[in-house]
């Protein structure tokens, strides 16, 4: 037998495996089965990346990133968004030669990205073409075990996601990590506060390697602390549905009953026969901006009758004009709900 | 149009059933055969000849998941189609794949000659202990040719995470091909 016999070979699948693949999203894509994993192993990866320091502020960086993540420029007010709401931090920690520094942040209630930088010792070289990047998935298949450990002591899962960002030298011997937090449910649960201490905690610093017969390599298992307090958290909400509509696609339909806009995410409440699927009337819809910009919804955690998705860059919800759905339906901004101008 | 109501269409010998196949799933089966062919017309090609067997064989058929019993023929159609040798030299994401694939194959099943139901079966018996989570993930690499970088837009991963994630489940697909000895 033959990896292209093996791959042929799959057409035979069941078809309810290809049904469940081709609605999108598992049922539970990003829900954490178990609520607090207190061994879990947490590993920093070693991706390459890095840009050492760039000469523009967090400020700006963070506006560049967004821009690049909504491949167009931002709008005049995501631009002042971000101005507004980017923290920087700044804080570092030094194990086994190791430093990794908490550089800067920016949330909402519900999603955070806070930029890492890790500096290894001055010979070492972080080469991309060598290191894959992510946070660590356990082998019971459960995933993104990274705990923030919350000024009340209460343990909290999170959906977690390392981003690896682009390097200006390979050669160099450090890099950049986004780290991206949202909530592991699709509970509209509010996650970040303006004043609260979170406390992140790295566990370790691991090397992937792309080959599948060379192992990993635990690094050093230290545990790098941190502690976060984010001055300003926007909460502001646009619901954008104030009558039930219905919304199809590909034969499936369903009652749309609430689409709640947040500065860095949506949240839906749908009913309907096929609810459980009825997400997928909303895959690939998108924030559309007074100015043209369209700011894509990427899809989050799913259960039956709700779904949540995150923005590739945050909005200023007072710019919102319609959301555009993937069969052209458009859902413009209720009147009790436009901003005077 | 609902499923079931196409579905009725093909069983009323009623040629709309076509039309409505083709409005509700012809971009994602054009998708799906272009991730295999890389090229848009022998896509196409693929796609009609889909709709053509689709036509043919309901009924006496009734497919419980209409899209999936569609998206295998489209499948079967575009491996048909695929050119290896000129795969092999535009550097093809099927030739990653089969590459991908090679991984998870025991040392000792190298030899073996297999039936496809004989693998199906092996395959089907791992993806049922697999996570949902996992099992799509694997499905969108290796039965829809997605690349990584579709994966990880369509879930919001990074691409990193997803490379990693599916290195693990090869080295599970390995393990259990071993485990299992289909090929002694």
């Amino acid at each position: 037998m033959t990896g292209r016999e093996l791959l042929l070979g799959l057409t035979e699948v069941e078809p309810e495996f290809l049904a469940e693949a081709e609605n999108g999203a598992a049922p539970h894509w990003h829900i954490f089965r178990r609520p607090v994993l207190a061994a879990a192993l947490i590993a920093l990866v070693l991706i390459f990346v890095g840009c050492a320091y760039v000469v523009m502020s967090e400020t700006e960086w963070f506006q560049s990133f967004f821009a690049q993540r909504q491949e167009q420029g931002l709008s005049e007010g995501q631009a002042a968004y971000v101005e507004e709401n980017t923290k920087s931090i700044g804080q570092s920690v030094k194990k086994d030669g190791y430093t990794l520094t908490v550089e800067s942040a920016i949330a909402d209630p519900y999603h955070a990205y806070i930029k890492l930088r890790l500096d290894a010792p001055f010979w070492e070289k972080l080469d991309a073409d060598q290191y894959a990047g992510g946070v660590y998935q356990q082998e019971d298949g459960s995933f993104d075990p990274l705990f923030l450990v919350l000024e009340t002591q209460q343990e909290v899962c999170w959906n977690a996601t390392w981003e690896k960002l682009e390097d200006g030298d390979p050669n160099d011997n450090s890099f950049q990590i986004m780290l991206t937090l949202g909530s592991a449910g699709t509970a509209e649960a509010e996650l970040f506060e303006a004043g609260v201490s979170y406390q992140l905690h790295v566990h370790g610093l691991r090397k992937f390697y792309w080959d599948d017969r060379k192992p990993d390599e635990q690094i050093t298992d230290a545990v790098f602390d941190f502690e976060i307090v984010f001055d300003k958290i926007n909460a502001d909400m646009l619901e954008m549905v104030d009558e039930p509509i219905t919304v199809s696609q590909d034969g499936i339909s369903v009652r749309l009953t609430s689409l709640r806009l947040h500065t860095m995410g949506a949240y839906a409440t749908y009913k309907g026969r096929n609810d459980e699927r009825g997400f997928f009337c909303l895959m690939y819809a998108a924030v559309v901006l007074r100015d043209g910009t369209q700011v894509p919804l990427i899809q989050g955690a799913i259960t039956t009758g709700e779904s949540s998705w995150h923005l590739p860059s945050p909005i200023d919800l007072d710019e919102v004009d319609y959301v555009l759905l993937q069969n052209g339906t458009k859902i413009p901004v209720p009147e009790t709900e436009k901003s005077p101008g | 149009m609902e499923d079931e109501k196409i579905l009725a269409l093909y069983f009323a010998r009623d040629e709309e059933a076509i039309r409505q196949t083709q409005a509700c799933y012809g971009g994602r089966l054009t998708v799906l055969a272009q991730n295999i062919l890389r090229s848009r017309e022998d896509a196409e090609e693929s796609v009609n000849d889909t709709y053509l067997t689709a036509w043919q064989t309901i009924p006496p058929k009734k497919p419980n998941f209409f899209l999936a019993y569609l998206s295998k023929i489209c499948r079967n159609f575009a491996f048909g189609k695929l050119d290896w040798q000129q795969a092999a030299k535009r550097r093809a994401e099927v030739v990653t794949l089969s590459q991908e694939m090679e991984q998870c194959i025991p040392d000792k099943a190298r030899e073996a000659e297999l039936e496809s139901r004989e693998i199906a079966w092996a395959v089907n018996d791992f993806l049922r202990g697999l996570t949902p989570e996992n099992r799509v993930l694997f499905l969108r690499r290796y039965w829809y040719c997605d690349t990584i970088e579709e994966i990880a837009r369509r879930y919001s991963m990074g691409q990193s995470k997803v490379k990693m994630r599916l290195r693990r489940i090869r080295q599970q697909l390995a393990a259990h091909l071993e485990q299992e000895g289909i090929f002694l």
